[in-house]
């Protein structure tokens, strides 16, 4: 397509590779940053580009980090041998909203759907093993979504831990039906994390 | 319920339309082609979101050249007076209700419950299972939030085990995981094969007294939930549903889909011990289905405390006037009734019949 500059279309074609903006979106945004002052353009360029270089992933449990373990996973007053598994970021994001849980978290980056192609390997899971055999774990909470990709994720994971001997709970379906975590308000969350079921 | 008025525009091939109809009887006139078919399905279409034809998509309902199509109607319920708005444009469609934007169409599904009765009907007992068990799903839906819920969860494990299975079969997955989608397609289908048993126990009473009611005979109807599988009498089923799904693996991963569970399931129909499907005549085959449709709608009344609207296409067609009578008869009289007909016969000429005339997709009342 023809946008009369070839910078503006390649910033088109590169927003068009973020989830969910298609064509229309990601004109709007290009025009909008177009029109925005100097100072927001460069603020948010380099922020991205600080992202790209400083953030990583912890090698403890995958949450997002600028240094090798998150603040989370060094907080010396949070319980090692309580872990609670949620499938991206932002769910564990809303669980500490809440201040309900005081353990330390395993970012899967994903759950099970055969439907985009993603299998067990392509979840942070082999870590998560590797994880609970190295350190006492008293208690495993799963809190994937509860749909059927995070369910099949959180029975998939149950059958891997439960011969460790491993306590396995799943955070109760207190949730509204159809809704994911990320959107669910504290509330419902907090509720739904202290009255867990064991599986 | 009743519909009180349907406006209507760009739809199929009737002119734009604002109708106001009776709490009773309401009757289109037209020869073949005229539209009233289309009429009917505008008020389907405004009462669930869909068209009554099984093989109708949204774009085949918009008249000729044009873009769009959009339809407007009011009902009174017993929740108070609901008005809908549907609109769609080839690309998206709309649902408003008392004047909100839906996020989901499945909003509208039991507020403004719809039986409705063609010739399309004939097929509920002769062709495949999939159109028994579309009828069983449509029908338990419109009454049952939670049977809609399970039903599109269902549908999305089913769509992931496929993928899955798939997958296994052209060796680009292994089936580690494959027992956590078992385990969700028996729990999540074990909902929907329970609601549909106790439905069809409910359903086989009262289609039974139906049949009797229009054929003015005495054989008996029968009506069998059929599982897809090999279940022995007072094992429990989810047991013989995981068992077919453990045992049947080479089976699936050679075809690469799910050959069992509710979405392969069937409802037998008998009439006197025989199958209906083999053994029926044209007649008794079509008067099931009559009765069937008639005690869905007697069981929807009750479950929704709400009469559903009845819609009959063409059905006195081939019915001698004796039985269209009895049909009549059968009806619940405080059922809002709509009749698409191409002549006028001994029951449309009785008081009582708002007339409306469709020629050429131009609807006139008489
Ligand atoms: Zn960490």
């Amino acid at each position: 397509m023809h946008y009369g500059s070839e910078i503006l279309s390649r910033t088109i074609d590169e927003l068009m590779k973020l989830p969910g903006i298609g064509r229309k979106t990601a004109q709007r945004l290009a025009f909008y940053l177009l029109k925005s002052s100097q100072e927001d353009a460069v603020a948010l360029a380099n922020a991205i580009v600080e992202l790209k270089e400083k953030v990583r992933f912890c090698v403890q449990c995958f949450n997002a980090s600028e240094n090798d373990l998150c603040t989370i996973c060094r907080d010396v007053k949070r319980e090692p041998a309580l872990i609670c598994v949620v499938e991206e970021t932002n769910d564990l994001l809303a669980i500490e909203k809440t201040s309900e849980f005081h353990g330390l978290y395993h970012v899967l980056q994903g759950h099970l759907s055969p439907l985009d192609g993603i299998g067990p390997d392509d979840l942070r899971i082999r870590e998560l093993m590797q994880r609970l055999e190295k350190t006492e774990v008293r208690e495993m909470i799963i809190a994937t979504n509860p749909n059927a990709e995070g369910e099949a994720t959180a029975l998939y994971l149950m059958k891997l831990v439960k011969p460790l001997g491993i306590k396995v709970t799943r955070i109760a379906r207190g949730l509204p039906v159809g809704s994911d975590l990320e959107f669910s308000d504290e509330v419902t969350l907090s509720r739904a994390l202290t009255g867990r079921q064991e599986m | 319920m009743f519909i009180k008025t349907v406006k209507g525009s760009n739809f199929r091939n009737l002119s734009a339309f604002d109708l106001e109809f009776a709490p009773g009887k309401n009757l289109f006139l037209g020869i073949n082609g005229s539209g009233k078919t289309n009429l009917l399905e505008a008020i389907h279409y405004l009462c669930i979101g869909r068209s009554m034809r099984s093989v109708a998509e949204d774009e085949q309902m918009i008249g000729f050249t044009r873009e769009w199509f959009r339809l407007e109607g009011q009902a009174q319920t017993t929740e108070g007076d609901i008005n809908v708005e549907a609109a769609y444009n080839k690309e998206e469609k709309r649902l408003k209700i008392n004047g909100e934007l839906q996020q989901k169409l499945s909003e509208l599904i039991g507020r403004m419950p719809v039986i409705s009765l063609s010739q399309e009907d004939d097929d509920l007992c002769k062709a495949g299972p999939g159109v028994r068990r579309r009828f069983m799903d449509l029908a338990i839906s419109q009454f049952s939030k939670t049977y809609l819920a399970d039903l599109q969860d269902y549908n999305r494990i089913l769509k992931q085990r496929n993928h899955l299975l798939y997958a296994i079969k052209e060796g680009r997955s292994n089936a580690g995981s494959l027992e956590a989608w078992n385990q969700q397609l028996v729990e999540c289908g074990m909902k929907l094969v329970r609601k549909r048993m106790e439905v069809i126990d409910d359903l086989k009473e009262m289609a039974g007294s139906r049949y009797v009611g229009v054929s003015g005979g005495r054989e008996r109807l029968g009506l069998r939930y059929h599982l897809s599988y090999k279940y022995e009498p007072g094992q429990p089923i989810e047991e013989a549903f995981a068992k077919a799904l453990a045992t049947g693996f080479e089976f699936e991963r050679r075809r690469g889909i799910t050959m069992f569970g509710p979405h392969r399931d069937d409802m037998e129909i008998s009439l006197a011990g025989m199958r209906i499907r083999q053994f029926g005549s044209q007649g008794q085959q079509r008067t099931a289905a009559i009765a069937l449709k008639l005690a869905v709608a007697e069981i929807m009344a009750a479950q929704l405390k709400e009469k559903p609207v009845i819609l009959l296409d063409e059905i006195f067609a081939e019915l001698d006037s004796q039985r269209a009578g009895l049909l009549i008869r059968q009806l619940d009289p405080e059922c809002q009734v709509f009749i698409a007909s191409a002549h006028e016969n001994d029951i449309t000429r009785q008081d009582g019949f708002k007339k409306f005339r469709v020629e050429d997709g131009r609807i006139v009342q008489e």
